[in-house]
């Protein structure tokens, strides 16, 4: 069945093949697009808007039966690493490559996220921003929405 | 105790309060806890006296619920993801992208649950085929309320099967998280409801689970503000009548 709300397209990222997957992960979600490459997989989940209890687990069984080739998730936005921090084995045998984590203006609520590579995620809890000048409203101060304790709850 | 409360009086269960994170408030779950509270306030807080009151049959409004709520009426699964976008769409609270997710996410999975999961057969299965278009039957349909301050927001969900148990919540619970400490083990069976349920416990603040064995099932959910979220604060409660 011809899924709409679910893509996957290749990508070229500094010289690196990625795939970008956008949309919503359910239980129409057909992974299959993913067994077609080869060699390593650079999972870019930027795009992903929104994911349902029956499209976690239909991930998680995709990655139980496919653990020949190494996974990389590239720019988890925080609908993911929500579920990786709820759902100890959401990441599957993958690593975590980087996540963007959300800030909001104490002043005006603009929202921006932030990407928190591999180098801050190195360390635990990661090395990020405590704040910043919000260069919407040029008053308030951006700090991350939430507990940072909880959020990068998947490091632990 | 007043005698005249006797009728409703409700055994005094086994209870978990002080300070603790969500798994380990899961962790309770799965040994039995109905009444799991975790707050800086432990017994003073007015979440724990609501829920101890009603042990002794006195009905103290939860403080997170909210007069006057919008309602809606939902019987066709198709119409959930407009009705979820709308209501969404409609409160101050899925302004902010956290909160709207964390709103999309717990009631795609609470009505979900109502269709696919609140309504048995003779043979005591789900009556409705989940990933199928279904139309509920006439007073089976499921209310949807809520309501919003500068804190958070207040969700009712109810459904009239009131099927669920105790049981089958902590047994979601042990098959979802659980079983050891790192896998997370899947009931091809039942992962799908269990998980649902295991995700509203996760994203919401507080949450509360009445049923009235084969005739209603009230989720009430409060969501707080992400700033004015704090990890170490929040409750479970699971009643039947
Ligand atoms: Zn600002």
């Amino acid at each position: 069945m011809h899924n709409d709300k679910f893509k996957v397209e290749k990508v070229v990222v500094d010289g690196k093949e990625q795939l970008r997957l956008t949309g919503i992960i359910d239980e129409d979600t057909d992974f299959a697009t993913l067994e077609k490459s080869s060699g390593p997989l650079y999972l870019n989940l930027s795009g992903i808007t929104g994911i349902n209890s029956l499209g976690i687990r239909g991930w998680v069984n995709f990655w139980k039966t496919h653990t020949d080739k190494p996974v990389f998730y590239v720019e988890c936005p925080p609908v993911i690493v929500r579920q990786m921090s709820m759902i100890p084995s959401f990441c599957g045998h993958g690593s975590v490559v980087s996540v963007y984590a959300p800030y909001i203006c104490s002043n005006c609520e603009a929202e921006q996220l932030v990407l928190v590579g591999s180098d801050a995620l190195a360390s635990n809890p990661p090395k990020i921003a405590e704040s910043f000048l919000c260069t919407k409203c040029n008053a308030g101060e951006m700090e991350l929405d939430g507990s940072p304790r909880q959020y990068f709850a998947f490091k632990k | 105790m007043n005698s005249s409360n006797t009728k409703s009086r409700r055994p005094v269960p086994e209870v978990k309060t002080g300070l603790f994170s969500k798994q380990e408030g899961a962790e309770a779950i799965i040994n039995n806890v109905r009444h799991v509270h975790s707050s800086i306030l432990g017994l003073n807080d007015p979440c724990w006296k609501a829920t101890e009151a009603s042990f002794n049959g006195t009905i103290l409004p939860y403080p997170w619920e909210l007069s006057s709520p919008k309602v809606l009426l939902i019987s066709q699964s198709q119409k959930r993801s407009e009705c979820i976008e709308g209501l969404v769409a409609s409160t101050q609270f899925g302004q902010k992208s956290q909160n709207r997710e964390r709103l999309k996410l717990v009631t795609e999975e609470l009505l979900s649950n109502s269709f696919y999961h609140a309504y048995k057969n003779q043979s005591k299965q789900d009556k409705y085929e989940r990933l199928s278009n279904v139309t509920l039957a006439p007073g089976e349909e499921v209310k949807l309320s809520y309501a919003e301050n500068r804190n958070g927001l207040h969700l009712v969900v109810e459904d009239q099967g009131g099927s669920l148990t105790f049981e089958d919540f902590r047994g979601c619970f042990s098959r979802c998280f659980f079983r050891t400490n790192k896998e997370f083990a899947f009931d091809e069976k039942h992962s799908g409801a269990g998980l649902g349920l295991y995700l509203i416990y996760g994203v919401t603040t507080h949450l509360s689970i009445q049923v009235e064995p084969g005739k209603k099932t009230r989720f009430s959910v409060w969501l707080a503000q992400t700033n004015q979220f704090d990890p170490d604060s929040f409750s479970f409660n699971f009643f039947e009548e």
